[in-house]
């Protein structure tokens, strides 16, 4: 073997390893916030409230919530490509259409803690809920 | 907002803000519904409602609308624009990448100068046309979340960024031994052919939710609202429970609501594919998006919007998609791993090329780790299931049959028996006469106007039964007068001054009044399934009505057709074993598969009994009453509809009545299965074929003095430039697949 084998050998090797190390690795999840309902006593206190962005993959992607409280999703789809025009949680049989450029508001409330997928119709672009 | 004062709270807010001439608000659906005396601005509504300490936010549209169509079009628009761009772009490129060696074209232009020229033409095409590729291949690796745009953008970053280094310094590979050759028309060809996959596919795709904006176009765009003034032509957004609305001739209805003045026909064939229209009057309950024939009709509204049967129906089809079905499971988990292992292989191959290849090493691997990761693109396997998901429910729908989605597909696959529950789902549910038997010397029609005049007092559903078939037969009605109804067995009443009794045999003969003749006739009449009621006249009996809830037409051929299909057919039912009988005899299901008295309560009891005999259950009801037997069959088929509850805890609604689409249900469904595991195959076959092959396995047996050698003249090295075309060839042949679906008659 040449240096430049060798040389590239263990980039290589180096290079695969970084990328799953990368890829795999569990991100941390985004708390979500309760949403202060304003002056009225006890209004949409309890809601968990997160923001993400759709462009290319949903930020953030991985959220986590507390189990038995109201949680709202709010969508902003910025981009026209159709991947990403309904957000799928298959576990709680929700499909929401999401209009471009605007928020669209995704409500539930998870009873289980566990992990819950939400995707793209072609599960392309993923993201996590981890209720607690 | 929790409670009643919140909703007076906003409603006060609301209608303080000048313009609004009235404000609504529902606690339940957190909407608030605003009606303009003159134009005001969302903005200020929202802001005077978040001073009230709320939260306010545009409803969103409940499902697909103009909105959707406006943005398919500027997608396909950008799309084709960066196609025909880039596509413009490449000629040139790709002619000077192959005849660039040419001698005659290197004296006129050197190599150099061709590189040149070509990263001018790239760079757009690399940079403009593929920037969507290369903007999500860096978010990918920002979140950390890999999709199919981080292989598109690091196989043709990898291909322009080694031509670029190679134009910039060719000096450092001249020296290192290596032709300072540029793969610019690869890196050009490939966004180009991509960006043609995504702007057919994304044509292709429009097409697959076509049933549901079929469906969606229904809706008429104004009603006309019936105010003191006369009629006024309101938006249909703006139409309200309790409106009173004019329907005309050849419109189409435009909100769910019931029938206030007026007679007509309606087509509700869009709706629910059948194809006789439906006379209705006064008080008959009419679906918005059905078709007005003849008359001019007043309706008053009640479900609009979100609640209407047709924008369930819609939003159901939509959420079709929710449900995986369990084939799609394999897939979803492939593709979590997907992206990070194909770069792994492709790294792989760029270092096995590098160490093993035959010289140019460093050429050849880049070549194939860049097919590697462009053949990989997941697509196809994306589409797989939700394209042909959403083209079988679609066309579901315009057949009247709503399938819930892809786990009701994999039940209804699997079924061997069907169960029909009697009362409204074999039969009309609703008790009609079915015999007049008048006793000798009597007309048929004094009969009838005696019993029908003396009914029309009663409460009964039976006697609703009588003075309709009376009314029908055109006999003129008198008023009874002392009438006496004793409950379960008969009425007493004087009509013209006589007196009249009607009821049960039983019951006439405590009055003293013998059958006489009639007596067999009534025997005869309840083995046939019928409820009987003796008449008797001034003490003689004048005859007897038989009245039974009639089989549905066209369920004798329904049920033929699914045990010819392979389908064991029973009937359930809480009515008595005679009458059960009667009905099972006229549907054609065999009298040892008739559960008859059955208790409500018991009926999920039996389904589970046939299902702990090894039969697949599918369990054909109303949706409302068979909740439970419903819950527990594996294939739960609710009849006609809309309501809530059937299309929630049913795998199937059947929109119409008519049980022929029980067997459209079972067989739409064993279709889209069908094509969702081709297209799944497919699929797999192709990644799994392609990545080794992009990779260079064949290259290892077809090499020359390999243990093959080469195939007519193919070394078995996959060039991008193919690997892109497969790969845009591969997802637009999996949305054509499941555009199969759309031409499924049943």
């Amino acid at each position: 073997m040449t240096p430049a084998q060798v040389a590239v050998t263990l980039a290589g090797v180096a290079l695969a390893a970084g990328v799953n190390l990368y890829f795999f690795t569990p991100r941390h999840p985004q708390r979500a916030r309760s949403a202060g309902g304003g002056g009225a006593p006890g209004a949409a206190q309890g809601v968990q409230e997160v923001r993400i962005r759709v462009r290319d993959g949903y930020d953030p992607s991985v959220i986590e919530v507390e189990a038995g409280r109201p949680v709202r999703l709010l969508f902003r789809r910025e981009e026209t490509a159709s991947c990403s025009d309904i957000v799928l949680i298959p576990e709680w049989g929700i499909a929401e259409r999401l209009p471009v450029h605007q928020e669209t508001a995704v409500e539930f409330t998870p009873r289980e803690p566990g992990t819950y997928a939400f995707a793209c119709g072609m599960n392309m672009m993923r993201g996590r809920i981890e209720v607690r | 907002m929790h409670c009643a004062s919140c909703v007076a709270r906003v409603e006060q807010a609301l209608a303080a803000v000048p313009g609004v001439a009235e404000a609504s608000v529902n606690l339940a659906t957190e909407r608030a519904h605003v009606r303009l005396a003159e134009p005001v601005s969302g903005r200020r509504l929202a802001d005077a409602v978040r001073a009230a300490g709320y939260e306010a936010r545009p409803a969103p549209s409940p499902v697909a609308d103009d909105a959707e169509l406006a943005e398919r079009r500027l997608e396909l628009e950008d799309l084709r624009r960066r196609f025909l761009r880039a596509a413009a772009l490449a000629v040139p490129v790709v002619l000077l990448g192959n005849l660039g060696m040419l001698p005659a074209v290197k004296r006129v232009l050197p190599i150099d100068a061709q590189n040149w020229i070509q990263l001018l033409l790239a760079t757009p095409i690399q940079l403009w046309a593929g920037w969507p590729f290369v903007r999500g291949a860096w978010h990918g690796i920002r979140r950390r979340s890999a999709d199919m745009n981080l292989l598109i953008g690091l196989g043709t970053m990898a291909a322009y960024l080694y031509s670029a280094v190679v134009t910039l310094i060719p000096g450092v590979f001249e020296a290192a031994g290596i032709a300072p050759h540029a793969y610019f028309d690869t890196a050009a060809v490939i966004v180009v052919l991509i960006l043609l996959g995504r702007l057919l596919e994304a044509r292709a795709r429009a097409r697959t939710s076509h049933a549901m904006r079929r469906l969606m176009d229904l809706r008429p765009r104004v009603a006309h609202r019936v105010a003191e003034a006369g009629t006024e032509d309101v938006a249909l957004e703006d139409v309200r429970p309790g409106d009173l609305l004019l329907v005309r001739p050849g419109e189409r209805v435009p909100v769910d609501g019931v029938v206030e003045e007026g007679r007509s026909s309606l087509d509700r064939s869009m709706l629910t594919g059948e194809s006789i229209p439906v006379e209705v009057g006064s008080g008959d309950a009419v679906t918005g998006g059905t078709v007005n024939q003849t008359g001019s009709f007043r309706m008053r509204a009640e479900r609009v919007g979100a609640d209407s049967m047709l924008m369930q129906i819609v939003r159901m089809v939509q959420q079709a998609q929710a449900r995986k079905a369990g084939v799609a499971r394999l897939a979803d988990r492939v593709a979590a791993v997907f992206v990070p292992v194909v770069i792994t292989i492709a790294i792989a191959s760029f270092v096995l090329w590098f160490d093993f290849g035959p010289p140019p090493a460093l050429a050849r691997g880049l070549l194939a780790a860049v097919s590697v990761l462009i053949i990989a693109c997941p697509c196809a396997l994306g589409l797989a299931t939700p394209t042909a998901l959403l083209t079988g429910t679609g066309r579901g729908a315009e057949l009247g049959v709503l399938l819930r989605g892809a786990d009701a597909l994999e039940a209804a696959e699997r079924i061997d028996t069907v169960v029909f529950d009697k009362t409204g789902t074999l039969t009309l549910g609703r008790p009609e006469v079915m015999d007049v038997v008048a006793a000798a010397g009597v007309t048929e029609a004094h009969l009838m106007s005696v019993t029908a005049s003396v009914e029309q007092r009663s409460e009964h559903p039976l006697a609703a039964a009588i003075v309709r078939s009376a009314r029908a037969r055109g006999v003129l009605l008198a008023e009874p007068e002392d009438f006496t109804a004793v409950p379960g067995r008969g009425v007493i009443a004087v009509l013209d001054s006589r007196p009249v009794v009607l009821g049960t045999a039983a019951f006439l003969a405590e009055q003293g009044i013998e059958l006489g003749a009639l007596e067999a006739r009534r025997g005869r009449l309840e083995d046939d399934g019928g409820t009987v009621i003796a008449v008797a006249q001034g003490g003689m009996a004048i005859g007897l009505v038989a009245v039974s809830d009639t089989v549905k037409p066209g369920a004798a051929a329904a049920i033929a057709a699914l045990a010819r299909a392979g389908h064991e057919v029973w009937m359930i039912t809480g009515d008595n074993p005679r009458t059960a009988h009667a009905v099972a005899r006229e549907a054609g299901i065999p009298a040892e598969r008739v559960l008859a008295g059955v208790l409500p309560g018991e009926k999920r009891a039996r389904i589970e009994e046939l299902e702990r005999r090894g039969r697949r259950v599918a369990m054909v009801g109303d949706g409302i009453n068979d909740a439970p037997a419903l819950a527990q069959a594996d294939l739960a088929i609710a009849m006609g509809g809309g309501t809530d509850i059937a299309m929630e805890t049913s795998h199937v609604t059947l929109v119409r009545g008519d049980l022929g689409a029980v067997g459209t249900a079972l067989a739409l469904a064993r279709r889209t299965l069908q094509v969702i595991r081709q297209n799944l195959f497919w699929a797999f076959v192709y990644n799994t074929l392609g990545i080794p092959v992009a990779a260079g396995l064949l290259y290892v047996l077809l090499r020359p003095g390999g243990p093959i050698g080469p195939i007519a003249g193919w070394q078995g090295t996959l060039h991008p430039m193919l690997a892109s075309l497969a790969m845009a060839l591969s997802s637009v042949s999996v949305v054509t697949s499941s555009l199969r679906l759309r031409r499924f008659r049943g």
